[in-house]
């Protein structure tokens, strides 16, 4: 019994391990901006943006393939996707609309490699419509995407459609400079018909960014 | 007329996404990621031997001579000729001694160091070193040379037990020149057929089935880089030539007149190197099989390609663009296969669908 208690004592101490490292790193990267933040007693804790303002974003993160669905096959959902965990770089603007709600655009370029080290790209471009309920020195962006994205692997190239939906945290060090972390998902549909409709994916990605923003 | 605009751009984007701008070679990208397979770098192009017992040995343009336990998932170098540090380039299987023999990279002026490897006991000694060694067949032991390095003719070889070197064909004689390439036959190693330029420089090929030559006639515009004879009364001679073209023709007179099959035909393959070069090819026992650029090819006694009975079977599981098959093994309904960057793969039933890759 007191080896029971001592090996799950030792297993929790191991799954602390595994989060200590993480947790350092996110504490170097917050603790410097506090100390910008303590003087800027100016930032505003209510509503923060109107008719007018503006949001750039400067995002770049890892992005975790989730599944293909293939809807016309036997077993649909492909969960060993042959693809690695790749990354993604973004710039962003948006115009806000209200107080809550902005508009805007996303260019980026997502990159992953699969099993024989072939590089599958996607540069997406898509319509984002944001809504920030949470506004001031701390955010809570919640964010929804469509456009197109232009896939490139191997000798195949197909311009699909692209779905986002994405939430994040922002903590703004300055009135006008913040930092984003975000988790969001991915939809890049492959559509064929006739003699490639088997070929017809859904292919879901989870990105994981962090974004540099700059408000005025 | 104010929603002009809108309405343009979003018929663009919609014959965009339902009709344009996509080019993919065969198959949808992501159901090509799904097929991929991880590289065998370490070992670089694998080219198959032979098979014996639970080993499959290879020649392999990194690492030499292997032997791959498929029951332990283990590759096993093969060793070297002692003192000789030169890469080993050409090897072939001879199921006349179940040995197998290999060259080095010697200078073009230099006679063709060739050695034979012992499977029963590993050891490698040399046999001959006065030919020059051009072509070599990988799964049975026929071979072009010259009886010299620096002689002007060129015959077809093979090794008789005592390792002595039997001339089976004078290629010059029979009216080729260069450097024609051979293909044999592996499930029945007695028919061969050289392909290559008379002094005139068009096609010429020429076919023996068990020692009985047969001129080729009709094709003369390509090389042949596959093809199967079919026994019967008489024997069916089916190619297949460099520009995809698929070529029948019966032995009458010991002449094969060819003709093409069906000029809507036009396969796709990968070079082997160079155009011209054989590719890969085996027997199913009742078809021809090649890998094309996006599915596998099945050819039967009449020249018909089929395109998709392989792809409802294991080539489902063989994405044909993710990678270039350079030899095969069929041992009963077992298939294997050697690849340029893949490593070796395994299909478990020909008439299944399973692909293991080793």
């Amino acid at each position: 019994m007191i080896g029971l208690l001592k090996m799950n004592a030792y297993r929790k101490g191991s799954n602390m391990r595994r989060y200590v490292f993480p947790l350092f790193i996110l504490a170097c990267l917050l603790l410097p901006m506090g100390l910008y933040s303590a003087d800027t007693d100016a930032i505003q804790t209510s509503t923060q943006y109107d008719l007018g303002s503006q949001m750039f974003t400067f995002t770049a993160g890892p992005v975790i393939p989730l599944f293909f669905y293939f809807p016309y096959d036997d077993e649909p959902a492909v969960t060993d996707m042959h693809l690695y965990t790749g990354g993604y770089g973004s710039i962003r603007y948006q115009g806000f609309l209200n107080r809550y709600l902005a508009i805007g655009g996303e260019l980026g370029y997502a990159f992953a490699y699969d099993r024989s080290e072939e590089l599958l790209t996607s540069v997406p471009i898509q319509m984002l419509l944001s809504y920030i309920p949470l506004q001031g020195q701390f955010e809570l962006p919640i964010s929804l995407g469509l456009g197109c994205a232009y896939n490139s692997y191997d000798e195949s190239n197909y311009l699909s459609l692209f779905a986002s939906a994405q939430i994040g945290f922002s903590y703004f060090f300055k009135e006008e400079w913040g930092l984003n972390i975000s988790g969001g998902y991915w939809l890049i549909p492959e559509l064929y018909s006739n003699d490639k409709l088997a070929d017809t994916c859904l292919s879901n990605f989870l990105p994981i960014t962090v974004s540099i923003i700059y408000r005025h | 007329m104010k929603h002009v605009g809108p309405i343009i751009i979003i018929s663009i984007m919609v014959l965009i996404f339902t009709i344009g701008c996509n080019s993919d070679v065969s198959q949808g990208i992501f159901r090509q990621i799904t097929q991929s397979e991880k590289k065998a770098a370490d070992l670089g192009k694998v080219v198959l031997l032979t098979k014996s017992g639970d080993y499959l040995y290879c020649l392999t343009s990194n690492a030499g001579l292997q032997k791959y336990d498929i029951v332990l998932d283990t590759w096993t170098p093969l060793g070297r000729p002692s003192g000789d540090s030169n890469p080993i380039m050409k090897a072939s299987y001879s199921s006349v001694n179940d040995r197998i023999y290999f060259t080095t990279r010697t200078d073009d002026t230099v006679a063709s160091n060739l050695y034979v490897l012992d499977l029963t006991n590993g050891v490698i000694t040399a046999v001959l070193n006065t030919l020059k060694i051009i072509e070599m067949d990988a799964q049975e032991l026929y071979f072009t040379a010259r009886s010299s390095a620096t002689a002007s003719d060129l015959s077809l070889y093979t090794l008789n037990v005592s390792d002595s070197p039997v001339s089976k064909l004078d290629l010059i004689g029979l009216g080729f020149v260069g450097y024609p390439h051979i293909m044999v036959q592996t499930e029945d190693p007695d028919s061969i057929l050289i392909s290559g330029f008379d002094s005139t420089g068009t096609d010429y090929h020429y076919v023996t089935s068990s020692d009985v030559g047969a001129d080729i006639t009709g094709i003369t515009s390509s090389e042949i880089v596959a093809f199967h004879v079919f026994d019967g009364t008489p024997d069916v001679l089916v190619a297949v030539t460099a520009d995809g073209k698929v070529w029948r023709g019966e032995n009458v007179s010991s002449t094969y007149a060819m003709t093409e099959v069906d000029d809507d035909v036009s396969l796709t393959f990968e070079l082997n190197g160079i155009e011209g070069k054989p590719i890969p090819c085996f027997f199913d026992g009742t078809d021809l099989v090649i890998q094309g650029s996006s599915v596998f090819y099945s050819i039967d006694s009449t020249g018909a390609v089929d395109a998709d009975s392989i792809d409802d079977l294991y080539g489902q599981n063989l994405e044909a663009t993710s990678f270039i098959i350079t030899s095969y093994i069929l041992d009963d309904t077992v298939l294997y296969g050697g690849t340029t960057e893949n490593g070796l793969f395994m299909v478990d039933d020909i008439l299944g669908e399973t692909v293991t890759w080793l």
